[in-house]
């Protein structure tokens, strides 16, 4: 593309680790909080969610 | 942060098609996020299946314990789930309806079919409604039926009846209408009809899966690890986040350019959501990808300040908590139709403002 918009790079390999756990870091925690179920139990998995949903909320 | 580039010779465009399975170096976190989606239905359906070790069966429980655990479990688990299929589908998957990711067609088809499954669609209905509907149709009273309806005095009508009332409950009589009068083509019904039996065979796996796997079924493994995190998905996420996007809009005119959707800056949110948030530039430009939104957002900085638009710094779920204040939704809709962010404050919003909440008749659709 010529317009000068379209094409971007990337800022390095902290840049590129920013960004790997940044744009999928919603469904991470969700993985996170539904495995460590086997760890702490259904109870604490669904206090987590509420505060990662409510902090999410809260922030954007 | 990106910055721009040099473009690319047409030999270089060659050769990165040859060795690249993208279209476009950004597109890998779509996959990606998709990846890590299916993972955590995957740790959902192994903690269902294995009760005893996820602390879903305790001996010694009560009834009325044991029946808590799973009903903690599919709220916890179900709402992450549901939340992040939303996303999967409403942002993800949609940055693929506009432009695949792939470069491969097979790719394309089959990645997109799956892609859409946790979310509750077949992919074309999806890339129908809205790449055909929305997209094609903006805001248009009768065409676009993907947004909330509007009350007689052009304000959209409130968020809980959108979300309680759109999916599937209003989707399903406009697609089949669309897809039996053949909207799109005279080739859509036959693709439609196709694309919804692969779908209802790939969807009914969670249902049957535990059967074939144990030998003993488990319905209820699908209706609260699958229905309930798609209704979640369908009608919170999405449905919220369709809400704010052109909640206080108008159609495209000359008088008012960027007024058909809203602009959300949050880095926070705009990094976790795909760039979702600065919609404006997404509508009127929607081939431009993703990754470079914010770039071409802030070249045009100037013409949406002059051209009066809608920017606030938060992102949907806070818009969306404003808008669905309990009991004060009406008020809520008109703090976030007055909420601007202080870089984009300008004469032409504050003319739009009064209008748009108690709209003349040249507004009034």
């Amino acid at each position: 593309m010529s317009n000068g918009i379209e094409e971007s790079v990337n800022g390095g390999f902290w840049w590129e680790v920013g960004q790997f756990f940044g744009r999928s870091l919603l469904p991470i925690v969700a993985l996170v909080l539904i495995a460590g179920t086997f760890l702490w139990g259904p109870f604490v998995t669904l206090i987590l969610a509420f505060v990662w949903w409510r902090v999410v909320t809260v922030v954007a | 942060m990106p910055t721009t580039a040099q473009v690319p010779t047409p030999r270089q465009l060659w050769k990165r098609r040859k060795s690249s399975l993208f279209t476009h170096p950004e597109d890998k976190h779509c996959a990606i996020y998709n990846l890590f989606v299916w993972a955590a239905y995957f740790a959902a359906f192994c903690a269902w299946m294995n009760p005893e070790a996820s602390g879903l069966v305790v001996e010694g429980d009560s009834t009325w314990m044991a029946v808590g655990r799973y009903i903690a479990f599919t709220l916890g688990a179900g709402y992450l789930l549901g939340w992040i299929s939303g996303v999967n589908v409403g942002v993800n998957f949609h940055n693929h309806a506009h432009r695949p990711i792939f470069h491969s067609e097979f790719l394309n088809r089959w990645f997109g079919r799956f892609w859409t499954l946790n979310g509750g669609w077949p992919s074309f209905y999806w890339y129908h409604s809205h790449v055909v509907v929305h997209h094609a149709n903006l805001l248009h009273e009768k065409d676009d039926w993907t947004v909330p309806k509007r009350r007689a005095d052009g304000r959209f009508e409130s968020l809980y009846s959108y979300v309680f009332l759109h999916w599937p409950w209003r989707y399903f009589p406009h697609l089949w209408k669309d897809f039996t009068t053949g909207r799109g083509g005279s080739w859509v019904p036959k693709k439609a009809l196709k694309e919804g039996l692969i779908f209802l065979a790939l969807w009914s796996v969670p249902f049957w899966a535990p059967w074939a796997i144990t030998g003993e079924p488990d319905f209820l493994m699908g209706l609260c690890l699958w229905l309930w995190p798609a209704w979640v998905g369908n009608s919170i996420t999405m449905a919220a986040g369709m809400y704010v996007q052109h909640a206080g809009s108008v159609p495209k005119s000359e008088e008012h350019p960027y007024s058909h959707s809203n602009c959300f800056t949050s880095k926070f949110f705009n990094l976790t959501m795909f760039n979702i948030g600065f919609h404006i530039m997404h509508h009127d430009y929607e081939q431009v990808h993703w990754s470079v939104l914010p770039s071409f957002h802030d070249k045009m900085k100037e013409r949406l300040i002059a051209g009066g638009a809608h920017v606030v710094p938060y992102g949907y779920y806070k818009a969306s908590s404003i808008c669905s204040s309990l009991g004060r939704t009406a008020e809520g809709y008109e703090q976030f139709v007055r909420d601007q962010h202080e870089d984009y404050r300008s004469p032409a919003r504050e003319a739009d403002i009064e209008p748009l909440l108690e709209p003349a008749p040249a507004l009034r659709r």
